[in-house]
């Protein structure tokens, strides 16, 4: 889908270049910028900014790019293969801890994460037997870390789950787990969750709720400290696209789950019901990225913490 | 012996070789003209894949995939005899033999785990699958070309002796297809660790019990790329020294001995 | 004779491309215990089939084969065959395995792990590779000899399960005429020490006036047996002699060819052949 808006995009930006060109002599070319996304109900701004063009009206001209996981984003970013990416707070904390020279732009949504199951047997974490398999999207990724906070608080321990682990794709761990092959429990995010949550006999074992306590961003945008400091209009054009995406998305639910529908193959009042589900929060703001800081050196995935928030963000981000 | 001096010397200039590369990969990490978050210094990966050892995660995961492979090629080898055997003795069956073959051959192991997942789950007994389905063609193919190449004076000694069926088989058609069937068992062995370690990558660990393949998984989320290039070492080291310990060291005993070489 | 291996009205067609094809009718003849045949025609005349019925590699369209009284009906120890090609021999085993393991697989009776049976079989298998003069070559493998010790170890090994009947199918056609010749006088010597019936089928006029005591010629499309020639000549045989070119011309003339348009016998001598007794391994 993003290859044919893209080449609608460009052919469009010729025949308006051509345009231009008539009138004023010195037309400078739109500045590209190549981002990192995902698929999911999460990245449901960059959809909205790709259909209605909004980087464009903010000077630039975007290459989309899609992957299947934080760490793909962020390999995609340390390679050059992205300006900007959007990955979850652990994926972007590893790189920051490896030494990747980057910091986060924005907050990207609140979601509601939980983990689940239909096994009625399973009430809590502490009813997963060493054989009951839990999914996860990758090692390291929010939910493998949500899961091990989880382990902390209800068994002690952050790697008692550990060799419940799997990692797994998604729409694969749905089917899995609708077909009751070798998989107990998903630890995932909208839309499966959603979609999970509508089957008879499935409930939720444990959320982000009664984990995190508080919101979190379920992604950050980040950029890299080259992009950031040699193109610093680029940066602002890009922190503004992603706010105006933003605004809009809240001001017109109906008008753009009519646009998503089809990206998602839902009805437009299903997309709207789950863009409204209890919990989505479509917003900039970075929430609870000290606190996955201090869990992640507590539990070994880091081996160092920023002094505080201001040394792995940007200057425009709200916290 | 000859040709244990010839081997000798071309081990020298393959290991003379390595160093090489890895004297210059580290000379160019230290001077800073390869970035370390990409190419780690040879001396780090080393480090690390000595870390590994000691702790016993890099022994734990390499005996969990030489597990799985020895299961699954074992079982591809029972499995690739009895067609053989089956397709030898009954010219209807050799037919669909030949036509599974055409199709299933070309066809990756890798490409049948989502069905399979599907079908058995997502324990170990998916990768053993996909490892059956890697391996089970290339010895098959192998088998029969080895029993189509046999000279039928052979056989028809075989028969003179009063050797029918299976005895004919066992004692006639398996030792003179063996040049075949141990290059098949080479091919096998050689998609049996590309399909390990490939589905083991696909849907990660079999729950916390994984081999090499979800090592090098895990530790790329995490960014530990020097334990990512340890566990490609293992790889490597694992298929050279089953290679010149295990497949040369069968070769010299027994088809070169027997001037059987298919070359 | 009770061993008397007797073809009755013998004929085999075989089917090509939708056609019948006839490889020879009609054959009739008998062999008697002990006696040296040789079956003598031109190249694709069914002489080398026939031995394949006789051996039971090959069914018969028609006609019988009865050995003892008995019918034919597959292949028996009974009955070995020594090929022409050199790839008869087991290349995974030894000169010496080769010929154990025919000696292990007719065998069957005798529990196999029993090490003293081993140690007997091993000792016969031996003895039978003196007699072809292999002595000091029992651990070499097939691919270190040189053609004619391959056919050697292949007449030791056939010998070596005692057949009733030898059934050698042009046995010598692709040594060169040197080892040809010494294998010759070896068989010669073999069969008068050991007293095995010999059933030889060669395309060469010569060969068969030099080892049997009767010809059967063979003519071709379809085989048919022309004559039944007995051949008294007195031992050893020499191509120079008037009696043996005498055989050699009216052999010729029943197979349809003129004498003067074929080869003549290599004239042998005798101190040459024994010189060239000591045979070195090809290596």
């Amino acid at each position: 889908m993003k290859r044919s808006t893209t080449r609608l995009g460009i052919l469009l930006a010729i025949i308006f270049s051509i345009s231009i060109v008539n009138f004023t002599v010195a037309a400078e070319p739109m500045p590209e910028i190549k981002i990192a996304g995902q698929f999911g109900l999460v990245y449901a701004p960059l959809m909205i900014a790709d259909k209605l063009q909004i980087f464009e009206k903010n000077g630039l001209k975007p290459v989309w790019k899609e992957y299947g996981s934080g760490a793909a984003v962020r390999e995609a970013l340390i390679s050059g293969e992205a300006d900007v990416g959007f990955m979850g707070i652990p994926p972007f904390l590893i790189g920051w801890d490896k030494g990747c020279p980057w910091k986060v732009a924005m907050g990207f949504v609140v979601v509601p994460v939980g983990l689940v199951t239909n096994n009625p047997r399973i009430k809590s974490l502490k009813d997963f037997k060493p054989s009951d398999k839990i999914a996860v999207p990758s090692p390291g990724s929010v939910q493998h870390i949500l899961l091990a906070m989880a382990a902390e608080k209800e068994l002690g321990s952050p790697n008692a789950l550990d060799t419940n682990i799997m990692a797994m794709p998604h729409p694969d761990a749905v089917a899995a787990l609708i077909s009751k092959k070798g998989l107990a429990a998903h630890f995932t995010t909208p839309p499966y969750l959603f979609e999970e949550l509508n089957q008879p006999g499935f409930h939720l074992v444990s959320s982000d709720k009664s984990i995190f306590g508080r919101p979190f961003s379920f992604n950050v945008g980040v950029a890299s400290k080259k992009f950031h400091d040699e193109k610093p209009l680029e940066y602002l054009g890009f922190v503004k696209a992603i706010n105006n995406s933003f605004a809009w998305l809240n001001g017109n639910m109906p008008a753009a789950a009519t646009i998503l529908a089809p990206e998602f193959k839902l009805t437009p009042q299903k997309t709207l019901q789950y863009l409204k589900w209890p919990g989505m929060d479509y917003t900039t703001r970075a929430y609870g990225l000290m606190e996955f800081a201090y869990f992640m050196k507590r539990a070994g995935f880091l081996k160092k913490i920023p002094t505080n928030a201001n040394e792995i963000i940007w200057e425009n981000v709200k916290l | 012996m000859p040709n244990l001096k010839v081997t000798n010397s071309k081990t020298f200039h393959q290991i003379l070789f390595i160093l090489s590369l890895m004297i210059s990969w580290e000379l160019l990490a230290r001077i800073g003209q390869l970035p370390a978050l990409l190419f780690p210094p040879v001396s780090s990966i080393l480090h690390e894949l000595w870390a590994q050892t000691i702790n016993g995660e890099l022994i734990h995961r390499t005996g969990f995939s030489l597990y799985l492979i020895g299961v699954g090629l074992g079982l591809a080898i029972i499995l690739a005899l009895l067609l053989t055997i089956l397709a030898a003795c009954v010219p209807l069956i050799s037919e669909w033999v030949q036509v599974l073959m055409a199709v299933l051959h070309p066809l990756p192991g890798i490409a049948i785990l989502p069905i399979v997942i599907l079908w058995l789950g997502t324990g170990p007994q998916s990768i053993i699958a996909v490892i059956v389905m890697s391996a089970v063609w290339p010895l098959v193919a192998n088998l029969l070309t080895g029993i189509k190449t046999i000279p039928i004076t052979q056989i028809e000694v075989g028969k003179n002796l009063g050797l029918t069926g299976l005895r004919l088989v066992w004692s006639i058609l398996l030792p003179g297809a063996f040049p075949h069937i141990l290059s098949g068992l080479r091919v096998g062995w050689a998609r049996a660790w590309q399909a390990a370690v490939a589905a083991e990558m696909v849907f990660g660990a079999s729950g916390g019990e994984g081999g090499l393949g979800w090592f090098i998984y895990k530790e790329r989320f995490f960014m530990e790329i020097t334990a990512v290039f340890a566990g490609m070492i293992v790889i490597v080291l694992i298929g050279l020294i089953v290679e010149r310990l295990l497949f040369e060291v069968i070769e010299l005993k027994t088809v070169r001995r027997w001037g059987m070489t298919t070359n | 004779m009770e061993d008397e291996l007797v073809i009755h009205n013998l004929s085999k067609n075989f089917r090509v491309d939708r056609r019948e094809i006839q490889a020879f009718e009609g054959v009739d003849f008998s062999v008697p215990e002990g006696r040296f045949l040789c079956i003598v025609g031109p190249s694709g005349c069914g002489k080398s089939t026939l031995l394949r019925c006789i051996a039971g590699l090959e069914t018969p369209s028609q006609g019988e084969i009865t050995c003892g009284g008995k019918s034919i009906q597959k292949p028996s120890k009974d009955r070995m065959v020594v090929f022409q090609s050199f790839e008869q021999l087991f290349p995974w085993l030894t000169v010496l395995g080769n010929v154990t393991y025919a000696l292990q697989v007719t065998n069957e009776r005798k529990p196999q792990k029993d090490t003293s049976i081993a140690a007997t079989r091993e000792e016969n298998a031996r003895k039978y590779l003196n007699l072809v003069g292999l002595t000091g070559y029992e651990n070499f493998f097939p691919h270190q000899l040189s053609g004619g010790m391959k056919q050697r170890v292949a007449i030791a090994r056939a010998l070596a399960v005692q057949p009733r009947f030898l059934l050698m199918d042009e046995p010598f056609g692709s040594l060169d005429a040197f080892s040809r010749s010494i294998l010759q006088e070896e068989l010669l010597r073999i069969w008068q020490e050991t007293k095995t019936t010999i059933l030889f089928v060669t395309h060469s006029i010569e060969e068969s006036i030099i080892l049997s005591e009767q010809i059967i010629v063979f003519s071709s499309s379809p085989g048919k047996v022309k004559a039944i020639i007995n051949n008294d000549l007195e031992r050893p045989r020499y191509p120079e002699t008037s009696e043996f070119m005498g055989l050699w011309k009216r052999l010729n003339e029943l197979l349809g060819l003129h004498p003067k348009t074929t080869a003549q016998p290599v004239l042998r001598h005798r101190t040459l052949f024994d010189e060239a007794e000591v045979i070195q391994p090809i290596l």
